[in-house]
């Protein structure tokens, strides 16, 4: 294994047994995300993107939810298989994660000073009380929240949206993890504070020498802040790649679309291009590519599954039209 | 686009009371929309944004009388419509439609599609062959007919904004309040519901009050753009000049907020930095004084009014003359 | 399933046709059976009906109850009790061995025995046909008590909840005012006032409890005038009275079900306890109360004559419980989903 990969996710199957049958949230996805990398996983709802992304924390409700194949590989251990002691000491230790919504995740009964101070006392048990506080007004600090004394005694309904969502990363990095897993952390923000928190995370991410697994919905926040992108669509991933290679020389139609039928302030655009039909049933995946019932340029082939076709190291499609081109795996 | 306004909103005020304690006496008011004016013609489309608790929708659901109108006139074509009581209003309901931002909450889970569709229609064209416009209407909105005998939760959010906006067609509006209509939307969603709300203006002529925080699907969309802040507009302009020449300091950092899909054009600076202030505490001068980083004390003690710069550009601050030089 | 019982009915529709007499008490039994068994044939028609042109995989929020239910045991287990009993109420007259009215001089206060399966009274009545009848009585009284209770405490929670201001603050504050006067108080003070009688009966008790039932569909319309199909329905000019039939109601009928279903459990007891206070039902004719109360002076001689109707007490409220609890989760669930 690379040296650089800090955490690797191959092959990973995770299953919803429903009153209608499996589900799969995500199907056979893999990717890695190296030292001080951000990866980006982008998709639409359903696509998997956030299932991944709890199953490497193992908070994937079981049952319905299953880990049926597959291995995440932290450090050298299978997540898949650890103990729950192990997992344990990994969440929030070593993997953190906020979330979108900061108001269900923080206690509203409990000030935010002593939100973060517990997750720290749970992992550094040794820490005396003030040195707990001291630490604490620090963090509050690092994530720019002013007068982080005062602050400290505040409960979260004093607070507004952007300023949860700081007090949430401040609780994240409480222990200094080696990774942070975002999953849409700005998506319930007005944008001049999503500007503020994306760039939040990239200057705690350079000061903090970690990785970031951003999970999101816009292309735009992808751009913004990834390295590498992983496009989800139905449980897989179509196409991966540097974040220049996704955005200048993307190969997977849907990827394209997507791309098309953004409205965008730097661009003139007459007509919106739009991708026809909608995301498929869950319970109902086409066989072959999921998403060739939508597809421009579906083909008698895509009735069996696609081929995964790299173009450099980095990035790879998984799709029939380039059968011939690139080279295969 | 003909000259004909539909829509007239003079000084329009809406505030909520504020109580407090035992005998719940009006302690003061939140001002969420403290003094605005527009106008929309006849098949434009005018885009509100603002970020959130700037009063945008609340200006939305004043005009359709979902929420009492303070002080101020509200006008459709000639007639004032601010305080008409519900009988006065009859006749201009069905003029006036709105398409809601939830697509979940926004159809009775109770109604059959045809149900939800045929409602207006039987309320206010008794005579009409209901099933052929529900059929029509369906059409319109880009679903099919055999639709109709479905309950609302068989259908995608895309979908329900369809038999949202066949709902608003049903009442044959002049003009549509769309509050947030592809927020809660998938991106591959969303562009199919602004592609089919421009060819029904199109081909209907409607109106639109298009509320947004999204600027890029408001400039897609709009005609003239007007930005909101706590409760008052900062700057209103054609979409181009807008663009092209944003005035107001606010105006200028909500563009510069936006993230744009493209890795080389990424910029490192964030360009506004603190909170919006609470609504139950607006600075006094000009709202926008505490985060505006050209800020005198002028701003501090009087507030700007909207002035007419150039063909039909109107700005709120006291400076945007030395700021535009610059 | 369904079409089983459809079947059984059926058949103990055409058994019991020949023992129709001019008694009002047979016909309006037979008549009101015949209804249920249409009712039941219109049902398994539309299923049918819906199963032929629905696609699979679509589901109706009843559906979703349907599976939710089935899988409750002890709330399946109150909801065949509860069918059970109603068979029984319904075809009482069919069913008795016994005329409950008639007196036996020659056996009086049995045990139960071959002839008199649990036994008689002090006056020779058939225990068993006077529980049947009794518990026809009851959940015939607390049906309409519930459906009444139900729709003034529906209606009140609705205009409460809708309108909301000074018509919400009126409303609740006189249902609390009703409330806080002790029911048994209330329940003697009418009764004396209006004087004893089946109907007067069914009126006091559907006058209490309409607090709960207000407040629940209170707080449930104050949330749906919120939503955006009721501002939706606003917009278009619809009037409120038919924003509340459409809107409103509609959805609000699950809570209202889930209320009347534990309400009617309740209100048998309250009846049997008025009853066996002797405020109730009045002798002779039978009534599960009255039953108990007299069995009471007869605890060493004869104790079956107490059992059965505490029994039978226990079975209705328990199962009705069991049932309406069980539809709550199932509801719950459905709306959290």
């Amino acid at each position: 294994m690379d040296p650089d990969i800090l955490l690797e996710v191959k092959d990973l199957q995770t299953t919803f047994t429903t009153e209608d049958g499996v589900v799969n949230g995500c199907n056979g996805v893999s990717y890695s995300l190296k030292k001080g990398e951000t990866l980006a996983v982008v998709g639409e709802s359903g696509s998997g993107k956030s299932v991944t992304a709890m199953s490497i924390l193992r908070l994937i409700p079981e049952p319905p939810g299953q880990i049926v194949r597959g291995q995440i590989l932290f450090d050298g251990i299978d997540l898949t298989t650890a103990s729950e002691k192990e997992m344990r000491k990994i969440r929030g230790k070593e993997i953190a994660m906020i979330f979108q919504e900061p108001m269900t995740s923080l206690n509203p009964v409990i000030t935010v000073g002593r939100q973060i101070g517990e997750s720290l006392k749970l992992h550094e048990p040794q820490l005396s009380s003030t040195k707990i506080k001291q630490r604490v007004i620090e963090l509050l600090d690092l994530v720019g929240i002013p007068s982080a004394e005062q602050r400290c005694n505040e409960f979260p309904h004093q607070l507004s949206g952007g300023m949860k969502q700081r007090v949430m990363i401040a609780m994240a990095l409480a222990c200094s993890p080696r990774i942070l897993i975002a999953d849409e952390p700005t998506s319930a923000l007005d944008v001049t504070i999503q500007a503020q928190i994306l760039s939040l995370i990239k200057k705690l991410q350079q000061q903090l020498d970690m990785s970031v697994l951003m999970i999101t919905h816009d292309l735009a926040v992808v751009a913004e802040t990834a390295d590498s992108v992983a496009v989800m669509y139905s449980g897989r991933i179509v196409e991966y790649g540097a974040v220049d290679e996704i955005f200048h020389q993307s190969k997977h139609p849907y990827l394209d679309g997507l791309k098309k039928s953004m409205p965008r302030l730097d661009i003139e655009q007459e007509e919106l291009y739009t991708i026809a039909g909608m995301v498929p049933n869950p319970l109902d995946i086409p066989s072959g590519c999921p998403f060739r019932s939508r597809c421009p340029q579906e083909m008698a082939c895509c009735q069996n599954e696609p081929p995964t076709i790299f173009f450099s190291d980095s990035h790879y499609a998984r799709c029939w039209l380039y059968a011939d081109g690139g080279h295969h795996d | 686009m003909t000259d004909q306004l539909v829509l007239k909103v003079e000084d329009l005020k809406v505030y909520f009371p504020v109580k407090k304690g035992l005998l719940k006496r009006t302690v003061g008011h939140v001002k969420a929309v403290d003094g605005v004016s527009f106008e929309i013609k006849q098949g434009e489309t005018f885009g509100l944004v603002g970020e959130s608790g700037c009063g945008k929708t609340t200006i939305g659901k004043a005009i359709v009388h979902l929420e009492p109108a303070f002080a101020g006139k509200i006008y459709y074509k000639e007639q004032e419509i601010t305080n008409l009581s519900e009988a006065e209003m009859r006749p201009y309901r069905a003029t006036t439609q709105m398409i809601f931002q939830d697509p979940y909450s926004s159809l009775n889970p109770r109604m059959t599609v045809a149900n939800i569709i045929a409602e207006p229609i039987r309320f206010h064209r008794p005579d009409a062959d209901v099933t052929a416009e529900i059929t029509a209407y369906l059409e319109m909105a880009g679903l099919r007919k055999e639709c109709m005998l479905r309950y609302p939760h068989e259908f995608s959010g895309g979908q329900r904004q369809r038999i949202g906006i066949a709902r608003a067609l049903a009442c044959r509006p002049e003009i549509i309040i769309a509050d947030e209509p592809v927020s809660a939307l998938d991106v591959s969603i969303q562009s199919q519901i602004i592609n089919l709300l421009k060819r029904l203006q199109r081909e209907l002529g409607l109106s639109y009050l298009f509320i947004a925080h999204d600027l890029s699907v408001v400039k897609h969309i709009s005609d003239r753009i007007g930005v909101m802040y706590l409760g008052c507009l900062m700057e209103v302009a054609t979409t181009k000049e807008l663009y092209n020449n944003p005035l107001h300091p606010y105006t200028q950092a909500l563009f510069a907020s936006v993230p744009i899909p493209d890795p080389r054009k990424r910029s490192a600076k964030v360009p506004l930095q603190g909170e919006i202030p609470s609504p139950l505490n607006v600075p006094p001068g000009c709202k926008f004084q505490t985060r505006c980083p050209y800020a005198t004390e002028l701003c501090r003690d009087r507030v700007p009014q909207l002035e007419q710069v150039g063909d039909g550009h109107l700005v709120a601050c006291h400076h945007w003359n030395n700021l535009h030089k610059k | 399933m369904l079409r089983i019982v459809f079947l059984v009915n059926l058949f103990l529709l055409l058994l019991f046709a020949g023992q129709i007499t001019t008694n009002a008490d047979t016909l309006i039994s037979y008549s009101i059976f015949a209804v249920i068994t249409l009712i039941l044939a219109a049902i398994i028609l539309t299923l049918r009906r819906r199963n032929k042109t629905k696609e699979r995989g679509i589901r109706t929020g009843w559906d979703l109850m349907w599976n939710k239910l089935r899988r409750n045991k002890s709330a399946m287990a109150g909801m065949w009790v509860v069918c059970g009993l109603c068979y029984v109420a319904i075809l009482a007259p069919f069913i008795v061995p016994f005329d409950p009215y008639i007196m036996d001089w020659g056996a009086l206060s049995l045990g139960p025995e071959s002839h008199h399966w649990l036994g008689t009274d002090e006056m020779g009545r058939d225990t068993l046909s006077r529980a049947i009848y009794a518990t026809r009585i009851a959940m015939g009284i607390g049906l309409m008590a519930v459906t009444l209770n139900s729709l003034i405490g529906t209606s009140l929670g609705l205009l409460a909840g809708y309108y909301g201001g000074n018509t919400d603050n009126f409303i609740m504050r006189l249902l609390e005012f009703w409330n806080s006067i002790p029911f048994i108080l209330m329940a003697i003070a009418l009764m004396a006032a209006l004087g004893s009688g089946l109907f007067n009966l069914i009126l006091v008790v559907s006058l209490t409890g309409i607090l709960e039932f207000a407040r629940i569909i209170r707080g449930d319309s104050q949330l749906l005038r919120q939503a955006d199909y009721v501002n939706a329905a606003k917009v278009m000019g619809i009037p409120d009275r038919q924003i509340l039939k459409r809107h409103i109601l509609p959805n609000c009928l699950a809570p209202i079900i889930i209320m009347a279903t534990l309400r009617i459990g309740e209100t048998i007891l309250t009846i049997a306890g008025l009853s066996f206070l002797g405020l109730g039902i009045q002798a002779p004719m039978p009534s599960l109360g009255s039953m108990l109360a007299n069995g009471q002076q007869f605890l060493y001689e004869n104790i079956t004559m107490s059992i059965v109707p505490g029994t039978v007490i226990l079975l209705i409220v328990l199962s009705f419980n069991l049932f309406g609890d069980g539809l709550r989760d199932a509801l719950d669930s459905r709306i959290t989903q």
